[in-house]
């Protein structure tokens, strides 16, 4: 690790000139901000890999993302380097997890959103500040994300870029060759310093400037400075605008006159001015254009100097045309160099490209580069053969800077057969014969960068006069990369099969022992575990976990799974525990379940990246009274103990009428042994919220009632007592439903009568049984009213919608007292219409016969 | 250094690509979804589909599989994430987290299993009931090869199709007849407008799924 962490620090240290953020900055596209960068890696098995974490802002997007890179080598030198690992939008779902399980040497964290589960990374100690730093930075940006209300659809399109739509992209960049062919292009150049002149009068006069080539070209790219716009108009757009559509009338009139053109795109900075014409058949195969410019001259930001280029992409080809306007005079040869430079480090169009981003750049203009004469030298006069021009191009001051290496480096220009562009005086074609004397330069050029390039001429037009310089144009002959429509369908069909196969191949696999796990019986108030394996045996590290599902949990509540979520390393293995609990909480939901399907619950293990996988859960319910409704236990016929899982899932679905005893005989055989117990009785009820947790002796009552025992009561009166209230409370449904809400309404016993007598007849006559032999404890004093009133109330009329009331319990007290409280029943109110038919504490078992 | 992005704003003009990016093709992602009674198929078709493979005596599904597959029409690129669903009527429950989100099902059915084909109907009709409104989909006759040994009629489906606003094909996974195309018809009918619902999402299968439109197309 410490050779690891070295090479991180050298990655910073060496990169002096440009930083990591500059290099990873070129991934991007210029409205995208890089944040922050943080050094982390994460372990695949036995590997460490180094991964940068860059946080990103998108200017069009407004959005925030991370975008996880990896990287085979430190330091790191290009951004072609550098491969998108994963992408984490920053929206609402986006969590960044510090890991509980730290120490000192392995500082780890995960970063999750809605698609992609919690990935780990590590950093170094040594990265701790700048740890803080990363996280204190992405806690800002989603609380910025944060202020959105969840509605908000925040806009992540700029993300599709990097994530794999991008890997295809390379690919198929990789295999280019296999589908490129190049097309023959014909470019036209053209510049002109046009010193203020407006173009209005004569008939084409730029014909001769424009059309001189033999085959008409493709591509126009002209560029114009010093056009007429003094200060008045440059506040007056419209009458700008009139003058850039006069100019480029003029070029549209003067055009190669064999083939039609339409203008692309012209863009113009102050006075300098650069248009773009195209073939009208080829304006379908330009697929990008994007203008761009760079204002130099007073106080560098003026714009009377500067630059303004077009980046287009013609078929596969990029084509970048720069119009500039530099410094001027002798003397300040640096001062255009630093223009120059200054063009070249600020263009970069909206695509995040720069001028050196292309296949083929072409630059032309009014440099300003003059012919440094030698002291004492004669100024050359009027010179017309080709050896004058190259005694003068001796001195050309972009020759001399180009072969110093200061400016245009990679650049190449053609032979200069031509007599020096500047500075005439305007209408003539002699040398500038003012007080100044200029001396004559090659201020007007054309060069080019890039491959395939052939240049076919290079002149200057003599014949214009109207401006201090002559007009320069230059012919290209470009190969310009094009696809092969039929070769490219075939490769790109290539690429997708490749990359879906290598996705489906190496997708995470996980294997797992069982996929039915079988409980064997379970028993009420038993928990049991059953433990399996999942092993991994693919040859990735394998992040696995359990699904939420539907009902907002990975399984349901009668059952626990640890772990939830893990990581499995190549050929390892996992034992997963599964705990199950039937018991006062889950039973009426496993109840429920069991009464609807074939198992105890299905649970979906997602391998990360890859499938899913059900394991259903499955075991025998050993049948018990807890739970179950006074209608299903009228129906059984035997002791509960004796049915199975299967019968006892028909009687709970069997809805007839028929009933086989007139009330539950677990239920009669605890009020008869309580009834027996007299004064032992006395402080038996617990109170409603200690009804739930059972003693040791709890699961003796449970067989004695399932097996319907003849040996004695295993347990007290208040293990009894107990079992009553869950008996009456455990099941789905309350005692007294469905006229609970009914009841609580009424005022007077005859009144609850008419509904007491709408229960189904086991749930009426448990409810009078009960009441008969709560009244008879109240009489001899062994309860306390209030206390059982409320007690059993709470349970008898368990409410979901009406438990939240102020006055739910007095109601309920209130109710049981109409049927429960002597006092009441003395003044007249009872009127018994549904009798049970039996005496109160009579422990005949018989009577129970329907 | 760190700069306010604005939110929610709309990208300024248009096509922004990377440095050295070639295609201007259109890519979607779509999320597809196959249900159907248990052994009728749906397993055999997606491994003809993605790897042109059939075995005789394919395992029967306890899960969801998850494979990708990119198709071209035109000058769009479709990829489609694939959940093969088990069929087995125990897991039902769980179908509805794998076809809620999704923008195509294949529902499919065995022709010589008339039992199979109403189930079918039936997940016809929970899909049109709690799916996404817009979800395309298609009922497959898988099985085609034993055309001489069928119960379903192939009218009978069809019109059930029609009347329901499905696509419909009779596929065989064993000899590879239609299996593309009900694929290829999807993708046509699936819409590839830039506009709509671009939520990026990933390629890869996710967590728990939400009914947030997953539809992701880029340029």
């Amino acid at each position: 690790m410490d050779t690891l962490s070295e090479a991180v620090a050298n990655g910073t240290a060496t990169a002096a000139t440009r930083t990591t953020k500059d290099i990873v900055k070129e991934r991007f596209k210029e409205d995208e901000t890089i944040e922050y960068i943080f050094e982390a890696y994460q372990i695949k098995g036995p590997e460490y890999s180094n991964r940068l974490l860059a946080l990103v802002s998108s200017q069009s997007g407004g959005t925030f993302a991370i975008i996880a890179f990896s990287y085979l080598r430190t330091p790191l030198t290009s951004a072609n380097e550098l491969i998108i690992n994963k992408v984490f939008a920053i929206d609402h779902n986006f969590q960044l997890r510090q890991d509980s399980k730290s120490s000192i040497t392995t500082q780890q964290f995960d970063l999750s959103t809605a698609e992609d589960g919690p990935i780990k990374y590590y950093y170094y100690a040594t990265e701790g500040d700048h740890y803080e730093e990363f996280v204190a930075k992405v806690i800002s940006f989603k609380s910025t994300m944060a202020q959105h209300d969840s509605e908000t659809v925040l806009n992540f399109r700029w993300l599709n870029d990097y994530r794999q739509i991008g890997e295809v992209k390379q690919e198929l960049k990789k295999r280019e060759s296999e589908y490129i062919v190049y097309k023959d292009i014909i470019i036209y150049c053209a510049t002109w310093n046009v010193n203020n002149k407006t173009c209005s009068d004569s008939n084409n006069p730029l014909r001769a400037w424009l059309a001189c080539s033999e085959k008409p070209p493709d591509i126009y790219a002209i560029g114009l400075q010093e056009l007429d716009t003094p200060t008045k108009a440059m506040l007056n757009s419209t009458q700008v605008q009139a003058l850039e559509k006069q100019w480029i009338d003029n070029m549209m009139d003067s055009v190669h006159p064999d083939v039609e053109y339409e203008i692309l795109m012209s863009h113009r900075l102050v006075a300098t001015m650069l248009t773009v014409i195209v073939r009208k058949q080829l304006r379908q195969h330009i697929i990008r254009c994007r203008p761009k410019s760079v204002a130099r001259g007073i106080f560098n930001t003026l714009g009377n100097k500067g630059g303004v280029a077009i980046s287009l992409q013609l078929n596969e080809g990029n084509i970048c045309f720069v119009n500039s306007h530099l410094a001027a005079h002798m003397g300040n040869v640096e001062e255009r160099n630093q223009d120059y430079n200054a063009i070249v480090e600020g263009i970069r169009f909206e695509d995040g490209r720069t001028i050196s981003d292309h296949d083929h750049i072409f630059w032309l203009g009014d440099l300003n580069y003059r012919i440094q004469e030698p002291p004492g030298q004669q100024r050359p006069g009027p010179l017309s053969d080709a050896q004058t021009y190259e005694l003068l191009l001796q001195y050309d001051q972009l020759r001399l800077e180009m072969r110093r290496g200061k400016c245009f480096e990679g650049y190449t220009e053609g032979d200069i057969k031509f007599r020096p562009t500047y500075k005439y005086d305007p209408g003539t074609d002699n040398y500038d014969s003012s007080e100044k004397q200029r001396a004559p330069a090659y201020c007007d050029r054309v060069l080019w960068k890039g491959t395939r390039i052939e240049q076919l001429a290079y002149n200057s037009i003599m014949e214009i006069r109207q401006s201090d310089h002559k007009p320069v144009y230059a012919v290209f002959q470009t190969k310009v990369k094009t696809r092969d429509e039929v070769k490219y369908k075939r490769v790109q069909e290539e690429v997708l099969k490749a990359v879906d196969k290598r996705e489906n191949d190496n997708q995470p696999q996980i294997n797992v022992e069982k996929t039915v796990i079988d409980f064997g019986t379970v028993r009420f108030n038993e928990p049991s575990t059953r433990d399996f394996n999942v092993y991994n045996n693919c040859p990735l590290p394998v992040d696995f976990s359990f699904k939420e599902k539907d009902i907002h949990a990975i399984c349901e509540p009668w059952l626990h799974v640890d772990p939830r979520q893990d990581s499995l390393l190549i050929d390892s293995a996992r034992s997963i525990r599964l705990k199950m609990k039937a018991n006062v909480r889950t039973i009426a939901g496993l109840l429920r379940k069991i009464r609807a399907s074939d198992n105890f619950d299905i649970l979906i293990l997602h391998v990360e990246n890859g499938r899913d996988i059900f394991i259903t859960v499955t075991g025998d319910y050993q049948p018990s009274c807890f739970g179950l409704s006074m209608e299903t236990m009228c129906r059984t016929d035997r002791p509960l103990s004796e049915y199975s899982q299967d019968q006892i899932k028909q009687l709970m679905n069997d809805e007839s009428p028929e009933y086989r005893v007139t009330m539950p005989r677990e239920f009669f055989l605890l009020i008869d042994y309580l009834y027996r117990q007299g004064s032992k009785q006395v402080g038996a009820f617990p109170s409603y919220d200690s009804r739930l947790s059972l003693g040791g002796q709890f699961n003796a009552v449970r067989d004695w009632l399932d097996t319907w025992s003849d040996d004695p009561f295993p347990a007290n009166a208040e293990t009894a007592a107990q079992a009553l209230l869950l008996l009456l409370d455990l099941p789905e449904q309350a005692l007294l439903e469905p006229v609970v809400e009914n009841l609580l309404e009424c005022t007077n016993k005859s009144q609850a009568m008419d509904y007491i007598s709408l229960l189904s007849p086991p749930k009426r006559n448990v409810f009078m049984h009960l009441c008969m032999f709560l009244r008879a404890g109240i009489e001899s004093q062994f309860y306390d009213l209030h206390e059982v009133a409320s007690t059993f109330g709470r349970i008898l009329l368990r409410s979901t919608e009406r438990a939240a009331w102020m006055n739910h319990n007095s109601r309920c007290i209130q109710f049981m007292r109409l049927f429960i409280d002597t006092d009441v029943e003395a003044m007249g109110n009872g009127n018994e219409g549904a009798g049970t038919g039996t005496g109160s504490g009579s422990g005949n078992r018989a009577g129970l016969q329907a | 250094m760190a700069t306010t992005p604005r939110s929610g704003g709309a990208s300024g003009t248009g096509t922004a690509q990377r440095p050295n990016g070639t295609s201007q093709n259109k890519s979607c992602q779509f999320k597809l979804v196959l249900l159907g009674e248990s052994a009728v198929g749906k397993s055999s078709l997606v491994l003809r589909f993605v790897k042109g493979q059939f075995h005789e005596y394919q395992e029967s599904t306890i899960g969801a599989a998850f494979l990708t597959q990119t198709i071209c029409i035109e000058d769009t690129v479709v990829k489609f994430e694939i959940w093969d669903t088990a069929g087995q009527e125990r897991y039902h429950s769980l179908a509805p987290m794998y076809y809620r989100g999704a923008q195509a099902a294949i529902v499919v059915y065995d022709i010589q299993n008339q039992d199979s084909f109403q189930r079918a109907k039936t997940w016809v009709k929970e899909l049109h009931k709690q799916a996404s409104p817009n979800i395309v989909i298609a009922l497959a006759g898988n099985k085609a090869d034993l055309s001489n040994i069928r119960v379903v009629e192939f009218d009978e489906a069809k019109q059930y199709a029609e009347e329901n606003g499905l696509l419909f094909m009779e596929t065989s996974a064993k000899t590879g007849m239609n299996v593309n195309d009900i694929f290829l018809a999807i993708a046509k009918k699936l819409p590839k407008n830039d506009g709509a619902n671009n939520q990026g999402t990933s390629i890869r299968p996710t967590g728990t799924e939400t009914n947030r439109p997953t539809n992701n197309c880029c340029k």
